[in-house]
């Protein structure tokens, strides 16, 4: 008898102590293991300065914090200055050794925006979206002239260097730009470097038979192939943006302005840019 | 037991972890091991392939050849920047002008050897066309300079039009632009429109260049006579097509050299490749010829110190000494001093003045161009009828033989001598000889005229002759007396004092006192 109530007292005991109250806790402490999320990083401007910062902070956002597995770059750019354009495509290849990026082409995937979709495993896009524009526009800074009241200490002080290093610049950017799409697009580019280089824009159809893109599809998709090349289910998708303190720094134009006010295709400021000027007035080659 | 407890305890708190990690997580993401970047340290800017220091060659080739510059058409650069084919022309003794807007081209091509177009926007006239046309034919050198980068750029029509205008002036020439730039994706200079080029086959323009590089250049169309081209790789932009796209050629006569780019001869870029060395061939296509002058050059057709001589029949009278002050003043403009002289003398070019027959020293000259002015036919004249038969009869007292004769001019046909009076340049290497001769002297002093108004287009001419219809715009009032204020103005020759004296023209030569109406040969 008195074993049979030391054995229901064991049971209970046990239940309790070995069972529940493990089971509870663990059941408890197992939060500790994040519901897996997938970023979302959206580059729906031309990538300058402020974008360009913006968009590093979402990129580190991401890799600092575990539970982000996978992130999806949403684009619709024509590209931007060649700086924040490099800035992003490197950071987003730093966040590749932790989590996979996939691109979703919404609309325009161009000069910049391409380049820095090369930094992901895989690229999406939306069958009418436009994709490539690979190349780099600059104008060359005016002829240097001397002010009776202005001094430097040597010929390029002011201006870097000779006028037409500037050209020699933009080809040199320009293989490092062929040279990203080698290395980004590797065995799946059917088309020649040669070719990439005449700065066509393709549809995303189009692009799909060069290469230059992986595959046609919605946002979706491209969130579900994060999370498969993350190995994550059950995930959530955040938008990084309002994950990120944003410093409300005040937007500025980045293109100029005619003399009737309206907004041309070029940038205001003079620099190198990865950018597609579109523009069908007629104006640089 | 205790153990068993524990183990069972451990158990169901890891429970919840597995179950939590497998519902979330179904693997382990390894990003691999593939490069994901480009190297950016590999990337370098590349310098371009300069020549050895360009350095003007100095010699006396260019001496007293005058190059004209196209300023007045909207031409789309300055000279300054074009300073490397000017100081090689400079140092060559060449002169250099400019046509400036509202200059008139064909005056100005009168006094040019070579006429260099640069990049214009506003179209030439058809006068300036033809005036370009027969400076060609003339022997006269054309540089014709189109650049895709250079011309109004605000429209694509704008564009085209530039192309287009320096077309018209190349279409006599059998050479023409196209609208488009040549590129090079895989060979070239810094960037795909600094094209490498290469000379084809071997010629003056060509000589000692190897490579070039033009920045941005239009290509050319042109039957023969390609003198520059792309490489292999070259593609025009008009349809992505080409190789060894043509971006320099010249016409058959070798007078006409069109080049597609002119960004080449602009610093620093005329310090590439063997840029500079086009540059001096360039300089020595612009130089290296004597155009031949014609009549439509006067009054530069003269280089030295002029005399002019009057053949027999010919008297000093003041309507002609007036003619000669005007062509004094013609000739001043050139800073060629004009004296009338009796003899020929060496060192000076001269125009003869006079009247059917030429005398020996004139038959010399129209001998040598094949003209017989010894040699005429009678024309048949209808029968007057009893009006006219007053004034033919009066007109024939005073008539030459040669008043109803035609002549047989080479070029021309049948000239009736009658009315018609000839112009004629007889160059020799050391002497430039015109000489106007008429059926009278007040017809010879208003071909003088003409001459010196400029007024020759109202006659028959091509390069030599001119077949003028005499008195048709000018009428000179004859004056037979000399006039003493006009003689103390102009220098005469000493030779000539007493001119007055024999002013008395020979009864057979005296012009007629009515100029019958000129009529073509029926």
């Amino acid at each position: 008898m008195k074993s049979e109530e030391n054995r229901t007292l064991f049971d209970a005991r046990t239940l309790i102590f070995s069972i529940l109250i493990p089971l509870i806790a663990g059941f408890l402490l197992s939060s500790v293991i994040p519901q897996p999320k997938i970023g979302l990083i959206e580059i729906k401007e031309p990538l300058d300065n402020r974008v360009g910062k913006f968009i590093v902070e979402q990129i580190q956002y991401a890799y600092n914090h575990r539970d982000i597995q996978g992130v999806v770059l949403v684009l619709d750019s024509p590209g931007g200055t060649i700086n924040d354009t490099e800035l992003i495509y490197l950071e987003l290849n730093h966040l590749r050794t932790k989590m996979p990026v996939v691109t979703m082409v919404q609309g325009l995937s161009a000069s910049g925006a391409y380049y820095v979709s090369l930094a992901s495993d895989s690229i999406f896009s939306n069958p009418s979206a436009l994709v490539g524009n690979v190349g780099v526009i600059g104008q060359i800074p005016p002829v240097p002239i001397l002010l009776e009241e202005v001094y430097s200490t040597g010929p390029y002080k002011f201006w870097g260097s000779p006028r037409d290093t500037y050209v020699r610049q933009i080809d040199m950017m320009k293989r490092s730009f062929l040279k990203a799409v080698e290395v980004g697009r590797g065995d799946r580019l059917t088309i020649s470097i040669e070719k990439v280089s005449r700065g066509e824009v393709y549809p995303a159809s189009e692009a799909l038979g060069y290469g230059l893109i992986d595959r046609l599809g919605s946002q979706s998709e491209a969130i579900q192939e994060a999370a498969r090349l993350a190995h994550v289910a059950n995930y959530q998708v955040v938008d990084l943006s309002k994950l990120v303190d944003q410093e409300q720094s005040e937007a500025s134009a980045f293109y100029s302005q005619d003399e009737n006010g309206e907004i041309t295709g070029y940038p205001k400021e003079p620099g190198f840019y990865y950018l597609y000027i579109a523009d069908f007035k007629g104006g640089l080659q | 037991m205790k153990i068993k407890r524990l183990a069972l305890a451990l158990g169901f708190f890891v429970l919840p972890f597995i179950l939590r990690g497998l519902w979330f997580y179904r693997g382990v993401y390894f990003p691999g091991g593939k490069e994901s970047s480009p190297d950016f340290s590999e990337f370098t800017v590349i310098q371009p392939p300069l020549s050895t220091v360009p350095v003007f060659s100095v010699s006396t080739n260019g001496e007293g050849k005058r190059i004209l510059f196209d300023q007045a058409h909207n031409n789309k650069y300055t000279i300054a920047e074009i300073e490397s084919l000017r100081g090689q022309l400079l140092h060559q003794g060449a002169e250099i002008t400019e046509l400036r807007p509202k200059a008139n081209l064909p005056d100005m091509l009168r006094k040019a050897d070579a006429f260099v177009i640069i990049t214009p926007t506003d179209f030439f006239t058809e006068t300036e066309l033809r005036a370009i046309e027969s400076f060609v034919k003339r022997g006269g050198r054309l540089l014709v300079i189109a650049d895709p980068t250079r011309s109004n750029s605000e429209s694509d029509k704008q564009r085209e039009e530039s192309v287009i205008l320096a077309n018209e002036i190349l279409e006599p020439f059998r050479i023409s632009f196209r609208n488009d730039y040549v590129y090079s994706l895989v060979n070239n200079e810094g960037n795909y429109r600094n094209v490498l080029i290469e000379p084809v086959g071997s010629h003056p323009l060509t000589k000692n260049i190897s490579n070039l590089v033009f920045y941005a250049a239009h290509s050319v169309t042109a039957l023969n006579n390609v003198m520059l081209a792309g490489d292999e790789t070259s593609l025009s932009s008009l349809d992505d097509q080409g190789s060894t796209l043509p971006v320099a050629a010249m016409d058959d006569s070798g007078n006409v050299l069109a080049i597609g780019d002119m960004t080449f001869m602009t610093t620093p870029y005329y310090q590439v490749a063997d840029n500079f060395q086009l540059i001096v061939n360039i300089s020595e296509f612009l130089l290296d010829h004597d155009r031949s002058r014609t009549l439509e050059d006067f009054p530069n057709l003269f280089t030295r110190p002029v005399g002019i001589r009057l053949g027999e029949g010919i008297s000093l009278t003041k309507e002609l000494l007036s003619a000669i002050a005007d062509l004094k003043d013609v000739l001043a403009v050139n800073g060629l001093p004009l004296a009338i002289i009796e003899t020929e003398q060496k060192g000076l070019d001269q125009i003869i003045i006079g009247i059917y027959p030429p005398n020996d020293e004139m038959r010399v000259f129209t001998n040598a161009m094949g003209l017989d002015f010894g040699v005429g036919q009678l024309i048949p004249t209808p029968t007057p009828t009893p009006k006219e038969t007053l004034a033919t009869s009066e007109i024939s007292t005073i008539s030459t033989p040669y008043n109803n004769l035609e002549f047989t001019i080479p070029g021309f046909g049948k000239v009736p001598s009658k009315g018609f009076g000839f112009l004629l340049l007889y160059e020799e290497p050391d002497q430039v000889n015109l000489i106007i001769l008429a059926d009278s002297q007040k017809n010879a002093i208003h071909l003088l005229k003409l001459l010196v108004t400029g007024s020759l287009e109202i006659c028959l001419a091509d390069d030599f002759i001119a077949v003028c219809q005499q008195d048709a715009v000018l009428s000179p009032t004859i004056s037979e007396e000399p006039t003493l204020e006009l003689l103390e103005e102009f220098p005469l020759d000493e030779s000539l004092n007493g001119v007055e004296d024999s002013s008395t023209p020979t009864p057979t030569l005296t012009p007629p006192t009515e100029t019958p109406t000129p009529t073509l040969n029926p």
